[in-house]
């Protein structure tokens, strides 16, 4: 770690509310690789908390480790005040790939209506409020005029803002992005970037995770550099310095990106 | 009219006929709602092989005299979850294992029929189905778990649907996936083991997967497509059951032949449009 995150996270604001996801000395293990290495990071709501790192840096293992979709080995998580399986579909993901059955003929209000599967309750059909909040969620990403096409037959882009609208529909304070924006059209990037500044407004705590560092300079508050343990974090402007874009990412090509943007 | 009703009404005079029917629509309902699954999951060689593999329990349950599905019930219902747990290990190649031990099991299924020379079972009856021969028993059986299944499938339709759909979107969201899975598997299990009444082992596909097939062809809604390949698996099964009737064939392979006549119309309109 690098004194520059630990300047930054002593920066002004960061102690003003108590931080809405705790993570404390979290180690996940993929098979026999150490991916993260007793990390330690909080992230306040209201804001917009971006992730960092070269490839294979545990980014997505960090965010499968918070969703519960994979366990960690020690350390400890506290989302809200509660633990992982505690606060399970508490947390609203939004992941890299989406592992989708392709085959299963779903329309887009269906899909976003999934979102709604746990406040609908087990045995039961959806309600007045369930339909309203389906409504409001493709309203905010402006897919409502297309809740009738199929999920297979949208772009890329207009499919990732499907999985944002869902994870509005379920309502929940912690949103997890893992390069939802990576490779989508433009009309796509500006729709979902205006959703989560709103999502911000509204007091949610957000973590985004992308390798576009403009963009993550543009957008979010903090910053979170990792590469299997944390290299910084802290207030964006404060973290994204030349020492630790060094240290994160050595001579990787991102860097050089960055650098030619600097110039 | 009169020859309307010697098509349509005589048959089922007897009684062997009313069961008949009643098993052959109610098989023809169940397998096209959860085929619906196994297609879009891709669980197809799962059925055939869950199918072939409960032959050990069904020789077992005649051989103590007792109903062959009593037998074959819980024998599929064990093997699915196992297999189930083998498909979730990783480093073990799904196929493989299972293949492996299906084709196990429904040869030591045969080896044991072998020994049970003094018995009233005929081997090809239960590879391609008797249906003329169930009896009131099995029809009530048949009934009753027929109501289990389309109450499960109606009851957890969403949790299904989404645990189908998106495993790990469903599981963020905090559903119990595995539990649904291990839950599908059991249904395809039961469900499996009672189509072998209406089209036996061989042909179990042909009312799991192709009606449900068809109606994926036709219909762009996940639960619209449940309930037309009911119909369609319903219409194939009674087709099937009176082309039996009438031309003397056997009622398994025809209710299968009708099935894939339906599917192989459905594409051919498709393609040309």
């Amino acid at each position: 770690m690098t004194t520059a995150g630990d300047e930054a996270l002593a920066g002004p604001g960061a102690e003003t509310q108590s931080p809405s996801l705790v993570v404390e000395d979290l180690f996940v293990d993929r098979g026999e690789v150490q991916v993260l290495n007793g990390i330690s990071f909080s992230a306040q709501s209201a804001r917009i908390m971006g992730v960092i790192g070269p490839n294979g840096a545990g980014k997505s293992t960090l965010f499968n480790t918070l969703t519960g979709l994979i366990e960690a080995r020690a350390g400890r998580v506290r989302i809200n005040g509660k633990s992982i399986s505690e606060a399970r579909g508490q947390v609203a993901f939004v992941p890299q790939r989406q592992n989708i059955n392709w085959g299963l003929p779903m329309t887009v209000y269906d899909m976003v209506m999934l979102g709604r599967t746990r406040q609908i309750g087990w045995f039961r059909r959806p309600g007045r409020a369930d339909r309203q909040a389906v409504e409001d969620a493709l309203n905010q990403v402006w897919m409502w005029d297309r809740r009738g096409s199929l999920i297979s037959e949208l772009s890329g882009g207009q499919q990732q803002r499907i999985f944002v609208a869902r994870a509005l529909a379920q309502g929940v304070d912690v949103l997890i992005l893992d390069e939802a924006f990576r490779g989508v059209d433009f009309t796509s990037q500006e729709v979902m970037t205006l959703v989560l500044e709103e999502m911000r407004a509204a007091g949610k705590t957000i973590l985004l995770a992308s390798h576009n560092i403009s963009y993550i300079r543009r957008l979010t508050d903090d910053c979170l550099c990792l590469n299997r343990s944390v290299v910084a974090c802290g207030h964006t402007d404060a973290v994204l310095v030349p020492d630790v874009m060094d240290e994160l990412y050595r001579s990787v090509d991102i860097y050089r990106a960055y650098q030619s943007e600097q110039n | 009219m009169d020859v309307l009703a010697d098509i349509f009404i005589a048959p089922f005079q007897y009684g062997f006929m009313l069961r008949a029917l009643v098993v052959s629509v109610l098989v023809g309902v169940m397998c096209p709602m959860l085929g619906a699954y196994v297609v879009t999951k891709g669980l197809g060689f799962m059925g055939d092989a869950l199918a072939h593999s409960v032959l050990p329990g069904m020789v077992a349950a005649f051989v103590i005299g007792v109903n062959p599905f009593l037998g074959a019930m819980p024998m599929g219902i064990v093997v699915a979850l196992l297999s189930g747990y083998l498909i979730r290990r990783a480093g073990v190649s799904a196929d493989t294992s299972v293949g492996i031990l299906f084709a196990g099991l429904f040869a030591l299924g045969v080896v044991m029929l072998s020994f049970t020379r003094g018995l009233r079972v005929s081997l090809e009856d239960i590879l391609l189905g008797q249906v003329l021969g169930v009896t009131t028993q099995d029809v009530v059986l048949t009934g009753g778990m027929a109501a289990v299944v389309l109450a499960i499938l109606f009851l957890l339709h969403k949790e299904l649907v989404f645990a189908s759909f998106d495993p790990a979107g469903a599981s963020v969201i905090g559903l119990p996936t595995q539990a649904l899975d291990y839950l599908l598997l059991a249904l395809l299990a039961v469900v499996t083991v009672l189509a072998i009444q209406a089209v036996g082992i061989v042909l179990v596909l042909a009312m799991l997967i192709t009606p449900a097939a068809t109606s994926l062809l036709l219909v762009r809604n996940f639960p619209k497509a449940m309930l037309t390949g009911a119909l369609l698996g319903a219409v194939s099964a009674v087709a099937g059951l009176y082309l039996s009737y009438h031309y003397n064939l056997p009622s398994g392979p025809a209710m299968a032949l009708v099935a894939t006549g339906i599917f192989a119309v459905v594409v051919t309109v498709k393609k040309a449009r």
